[in-house]
């Protein structure tokens, strides 16, 4: 029993609790990506929302046409970005569900295996290698009756003892062989939980650097839209500026035109006046002697050609 | 064609012939007589321009006031070709082309004067002397009144106007003090 101990249960015991504590780290693992993948989507989504507000807030400074613009642009990142993410969730999802069912799936294999080639391979060596033991250690029932029975026990027993002993000689090499095998075979299957752990985190890793590019291109995104923000804003000013100087310079030329043309309009009136009252005058002052005056005074003036 | 340019052509051609004839200015007192006649009764250019009367009672007609005028034997020829070509309406003008033919021909041009009140002879002559001295022609001045002139003369001659009426000076003075403005 002490060498079965020493030889069988404790090896098989001990490669069982290290498969099977490997194989539950290697799950924890895998719930652990999860968990870590699901706060970096919340953590995204906080990003994100964080950026939107921000970009909300600096746009309410430009005017309508130019935050409109804005919220076009950024509502189809932000859709471009929340489809990206919901697509990138998927295919995480699938992945770790894919690796869950492999590792469960291995998992049974592996149970079946030990069960069927281990268990039961080893319980029929144990009843081989307990009889003689059992009959040794109980004398009282080998040795109990009489002497010629005792005899004739005794040579079954030998017998019986050397059938066991040539059996085990001649399966001990295949049974070390069966047994080293099964340890291979639990040492693989170990290897391929950690390779699957492995490959989870490898995936974490590329999906935080999925999600750190995200994160970029969003606030590239933002970025970009807050300064096309600025110049639109800038240009808006600027027409608004110029458009202002030409009201300015419309109103000035028009009140400059409105003076100008009160003083033409005053300067007609007070002219006209003035020459009617001057037209006046001259008819009743012009005389014949006047008449005469002024017209020899114009005959010296006269040219012709 | 213009109706001035036509009328230039016909007082030309009738000039031409006058001046062929040495009767030019013989056409001329008997073109401003017809003249005279229709101005007086301007209904004679409605009938010889009626087309419900027929040429030869149109022909008739003009050929009545010819005589009626005395003109002679070219002018009667030419009234009815007015008639005919239904150029009647240009008399008028005809006239005075072919008077302004006449001056051209005899040298001498023709001055209206205008003034508020009548000129007397002195004036009219200083007047007369005055035009024939910067023209270098005999000059054929007539008068017109017009009293809204104020005071001074306005006189023109051919195509070009000397304005020297109070109402001038005051239409220039007007002028300068709107600057432009009218």
């Amino acid at each position: 029993m002490f060498a079965l101990n020493k030889v069988l249960y404790k090896p098989i015991l001990a490669m069982m609790e290290e498969r099977r504590k490997k194989t539950e780290d290697s799950l924890k693992d895998a719930e652990a990506v999860d968990e870590e993948v699901a706060e970096g989507l919340d953590r995204y989504n906080a990003d994100l929302k964080v950026a939107l507000v921000k970009a909300q807030d600096e746009r309410t400074v430009v005017r309508q046409e130019a935050a409109k613009r804005e919220k076009e642009v950024m509502e189809k990142a932000r859709k471009d970005a929340a489809s990206e993410l919901v697509k990138l969730r998927t295919e995480l999802s699938a992945s770790a569900a894919e690796a869950s069912e492999k590792l469960k799936a291995e998992s049974k294999d592996f149970s079946k295996e030990i069960a069927t080639n281990i268990l039961g391979r080893t319980l029929a060596v144990l009843i081989i290698l307990l009889l003689p033991v059992l009959i040794f250690l109980n004398p009282e029932n080998a040795f109990a009756s009489s002497s010629a029975d005792a005899t004739s026990r005794m040579w079954k027993n030998l017998n019986f003892l050397l059938l066991v002993i040539g059996i085990y000689v001649v399966w001990r090499k295949w049974i070390k062989g069966m047994l080293d095998g099964r340890a291979d075979g639990i040492k693989k299957a170990l290897k391929n939980a950690e390779r699957a752990r492995l490959e989870a985190e490898k995936k974490l890793a590329e999906f935080k650097e999925q999600m750190s590019g995200l994160d970029r291109k969003v606030e590239e995104i933002r970025m970009k839209l807050r300064a096309e923000a600025e110049l639109e804003k800038d240009k808006i000013l600027k027409d608004a500026a110029e458009q202002t100087r030409r009201i300015a310079e419309q109103a000035k030329i028009t009140v400059d035109q409105e003076v100008k043309k009160a003083t033409i309009e005053i300067r007609k009136e007070i002219t006209e006046m003035a020459i009617k009252e001057a037209e006046g005058i001259l008819g009743r002052e012009v005389n014949g002697e006047d008449q005469s005056r002024i017209t020899k005074e114009y005959l010296e003036k006269i040219r012709i050609n | 064609m213009k109706s001035g340019a036509l009328a230039r052509r016909y007082a030309q051609a009738l000039l031409e012939i006058g001046k062929e004839e040495s009767s030019a200015e013989k056409f001329g007192t008997e073109l401003r007589g017809l003249l005279s006649v229709f101005s007086a009764n301007p209904i004679l250019y409605k009938v010889l321009l009626n087309p419900m009367y027929g040429l030869d009672e149109r022909l008739s007609l003009s050929g009545e006031v010819a005589k009626a005028v005395g003109v002679s034997e070219r002018v009667e020829k030419f009234l009815d070709l007015l008639v005919e070509t239904r150029n009647i309406r240009l008399l008028d003008a005809i006239c005075a082309s072919y008077a302004k033919g006449e001056d051209l021909i005899a040298g001498r041009v023709r001055a209206t004067v205008i003034a508020p009140e009548e000129l007397d002879a002195t004036l009219l002559g200083d007047i007369k002397d005055r035009l024939c001295k910067e023209t270098g022609k005999e000059v054929i001045v007539s008068f017109v009144k017009d009293a809204t002139l104020i005071g001074g003369v306005v006189i023109k001659i051919g195509n070009t106007v000397l304005d020297g009426s109070i109402k001038g000076q005051l239409k220039k003075m007007k002028t300068k003090l709107l600057g432009g403005v009218a």
